[in-house]
């Protein structure tokens, strides 16, 4: 099941309080597990956010076929961090977490369950 | 801000009112600390527009000379015998040569610690054509921990130039003197609109859009840009905002963004 993905995810990182998986080319949220009750407002504004930060340095990454995959917001609050596939940058992961996860094992768990998500390999 | 306005910015603060001594200008008042003395020093490199030789001295009776152009340390030309690091005077800096550059960072450490009474700076014409250096933001990312973990009204010394109501950016020093070995290369816009930068060129310009980006959250801020299923080396861009309006953009390896991620985190504990 794609929603169990998301509750392995945030069973695995503690820190982790909410993830959200979205379409971005419909600016639709198609998954959503969190620790707190997140109204769909607010989960639509994270993907949004989502969409506009990983596209932000668009113009700028290293391999004009290859665009960022992964990015970040830290507050003193919160983390948050934001995931899509290269091969399908419409699918994105949007996750907030709380200032103590683990920022590498985090980001490695969320990449294998948004592959999952958006059947893609590795 | 515009490219005339930032210029205009900068030939407002060399004009700043400085104190001077005959032909010396007072930097800096030993009374503010080592961290006072050692950012004069290298915030008066950093002010270097054409080749000088700077002599600063301090009421201890030390001295140093600086070969500088272009807001970057071309060599230590000569230093005081109880400053003496014999390995580097004469020596042109190389950016790559890490332990020499530390070398240079303990004669400049040394000098601030042992300074006392008021240091100031001569400055001389220097040679036109000469190596290019290492810049002087490099150098102040490079300074001990425990100079940089001064009170932070120490970052503009009294009596140097430009005001030290003006300068601000005390967090983003913090996170570039933490972050600097592991970056290849930053802008720091301070909240007053000046800006150092450091890197290569087209990498500076990078920053310099990524620093005019509209930020996703409400300072203190950090966001990263990374290729997670690249290489760890791959390029990867942050942009760090604090709360008293200075930007940092930096560019690093991939596998660095954790511990930048830290970093960030340690200027808002501080």
């Amino acid at each position: 099941m794609s929603a169990d993905a998301l509750k392995a995810l945030t069973e695995a990182h503690a820190a982790c309080r909410t993830v959200v998986f979205a379409d971005m080319t419909t600016r639709m949220v198609l998954l959503s597990e969190s620790r707190t009750v997140l109204h769909r407002e607010a989960q639509q504004a994270l993907a949004l956010r989502g969409g506009r930060l990983l596209s932000a340095m668009d113009g700028d990454a290293p391999d004009p076929e290859t665009a960022w995959d992964i990015a970040y917001s830290i507050g003193p609050d919160e983390i948050a961090v934001f995931l899509r596939v290269p091969d399908a940058p419409s699918d994105a992961l949007c996750c907030l977490c709380a200032p103590d996860i683990d920022l590498d094992a985090f980001a490695t768990d969320a990449r294998s369950c948004l592959n999952r998500l958006a059947g893609v390999e590795g | 801000m515009s490219d005339p306005d930032r210029f205009d910015d900068r030939l407002a603060q060399l004009a700043g009112s400085d104190e001077t001594v005959g032909a010396a200008r007072v930097i800096a008042r030993a009374g503010g600390g080592g961290r006072a003395v050692a950012l004069a020093v290298l915030n008066a490199i950093d002010e270097s527009i054409l080749p000088a030789e700077l002599v600063v001295a301090s009421e201890a009776g030390e001295t140093m000379t600086l070969s500088v152009a272009a807001r970057r340390l071309r060599l230590v030309v000569a230093a005081s015998e109880d400053l003496a690091a014999d390995t580097v005077i004469g020596q042109e800096l190389d950016p790559e040569g890490t332990e020499e550059l530390e070398v240079v960072i303990a004669l400049i450490d040394r000098f601030a610690r042992g300074a006392a009474g008021t240091v100031v700076v001569v400055e001389q014409p220097g040679e036109e054509t000469g190596p290019r250096g290492v810049s002087a933001t490099r150098l102040i990312g490079m300074l001990p921990e425990e100079i940089v973990d001064s009170p932070a009204s120490e970052l503009v010394p009294e009596g140097a130039a430009g005001a030290p109501e003006a300068d601000g950016g005390v967090e983003a020093e913090r996170f570039l003197a933490v972050a600097g070995p592991r970056i290849s290369g930053h802008l720091l816009r301070r909240p007053d609109g000046s800006e150092t930068a450091d890197g290569a060129d087209d990498i500076v310009d990078i920053l310099s859009a990524l620093a005019d980006l509209e930020a996703e959250t409400t300072p203190p801020g950090f966001e990263m840009w990374l290729r997670q299923t690249g290489q760890p080396d791959g390029r990867a861009l942050g942009r760090a905002v604090w709360a008293d309006g200075s930007v940092a953009a930096v560019a690093f390896p991939a596998r660095e963004g954790g511990a930048l991620a830290a970093a960030f985190a340690q200027t808002l504990t501080v």
